[in-house]
């Protein structure tokens, strides 16, 4: 198998902890929390990748309901991403075999004229939960953060409580 | 067995994988324009020239962009016309494509200027034409070219040395089959009997590219060697992290 084995960008002194009820979330120093409800946290760049771009990346942790099993979840997740209107396509689904996540899936969808880019990290079920954590960019600012959803996800130990 | 797996990829990779052909993919949004072979370039001859003569403003391409609202009735263009004709004419970032398949070869052309890009692809005797943003252009050029999630399992041991002569991978695009390679593992011979396609995706006047040969949704990067092409298997996400790259060196020399 072909592994996930994506450089991490950013030293480790660039990083801050953002406490969640899901544990620790790892954060680039330079991203803020977002004061949006519905999720466990939201994070974004304080300053947006790119001034010009529609659309302001963000990084949304979120616990859901697990349909069983991460097989299950990860074709929930596919489908979900498929079903986007007006138009969307998934790129890639990769085993991603560190911390409380199982799957990363990339997908493209459009929104109004925006191409949005999503790294989207489905985690393991545990008391029929899981962890989801859906990294979004504008497809022109997405190249340079890549490694940086990443990284969030492999640094941050998260954890759900049954 | 559960009815989400995909059993051969779960053999082989030796972890529960989930089937990812069980949710319909969307199609790519209908083309602004579609019209016949050369219109483009008929745009081009045809705008603001006023009485041109009757044999050039009857040919298909001139009836279609008539038709088609880009063109008036005496050859003046829309205000979407000269809007297209526009970015062509200053595009200081282009992109080119080209995928074959066992129905031909198809062509993908943009011509981007600022955040807005011109793109036209030519099939056969047809020839589609939008005006998008440029992300969108080249977020619809991933799902073009076939970029899409596969389990990308290799058989044990397998170097990916081996050299697959040119002949045989027009063959097998063209859907004459031809026998896997002696020594071929079993993922692999499977593998090898889904249907071709190869996608090339470079910048014009550049040496730089993306050359793809796909056996289904398995993306290969094709490296030309001395007799044929070796063909790596390359996971979706790396071709599609890829692109940018290219994108980024290609316009930063040129």
């Amino acid at each position: 198998m072909t592994g996930a084995d994506h450089d991490e960008h950013t030293t480790t002194a660039d990083w801050r902890t953002r406490a969640t009820a899901a544990g620790s979330l790892s954060v680039p120093s330079g991203w803020i929390d977002d004061d949006r409800t519905g999720a466990v946290a939201v994070v974004r760049p304080e300053t947006p990748v790119n001034p010009n771009g529609a659309f302001h990346e963000n990084a949304v942790l979120s616990v859901v309901d697990s349909a069983g099993d991460i097989v299950a979840d990860s074709s929930n997740a596919i489908a979900e991403a498929r079903a986007m209107v007006p138009w969307s396509h998934v790129v890639s689904v990769t085993p991603w075999p560190q911390g409380p996540f199982n799957r990363r899936m990339q997908f493209l969808y459009e929104y109004e004229g925006v191409t949005v880019a999503v790294t989207k990290f489905t985690g393991t079920t545990t008391g029929g939960k899981r962890l989801d954590l859906t990294c979004s960019a504008g497809l022109d600012a997405y190249p340079s953060l890549v490694g940086t959803f990443d990284s969030i996800a492999a640094r941050s130990t998260l954890e759900l409580l049954s | 067995m559960n009815d989400l797996l995909d059993p051969f990829a779960t053999e082989y990779a030796g972890q529960p994988l989930e089937r990812l052909d069980l949710s319909p993919t969307r199609p790519l949004p209908e083309p602004t324009y579609t019209l016949p072979s050369g219109a483009l370039q008929a745009l081009f001859d045809l705008r603001g020239r006023g009485l041109v003569s009757a044999a050039k403003r009857t040919t298909p391409a001139a009836t279609a962009l008539r038709a088609a609202g880009l063109l008036g009735r005496f050859g003046g263009a829309s205000e979407t016309a000269t809007t297209i004709t526009g970015i062509v004419e200053r595009a200081g970032r282009t992109l080119a494509a080209e995928r074959v398949t066992r129905s031909g070869t198809t062509t993908w052309s943009c011509w981007a200027s600022g955040p807005d890009a011109v793109v036209r692809t030519a099939h056969d005797d047809t020839e589609t034409i939008d005006l998008v943003p440029f992300t969108s252009a080249v977020g619809r050029l991933v799902a073009w070219s076939g970029i899409e999630p596969f389990w990308p399992v290799a058989d044990p041991d397998d170097d990916e040395s081996r050299v697959i002569p040119d002949d045989v991978v027009d063959a097998m695009v063209s859907g004459h089959q031809v026998d896997p390679p002696a020594g071929a593992g079993p993922v692999l011979a499977a593998r090898w009997q889904e249907p071709w396609s190869t996608v090339s995706i470079a910048v014009p006047g550049s040496d730089d590219g993306l050359p793809l040969v796909f056996m289904g949704a398995a993306s290969h990067l094709r490296i030309r060697v001395e007799g044929g092409s070796r063909l790596q298997l390359v996971p979706s996400y790396w071709v599609f992290e890829a692109l940018p790259q290219l994108l980024e060196r290609s316009w930063s020399t040129t």
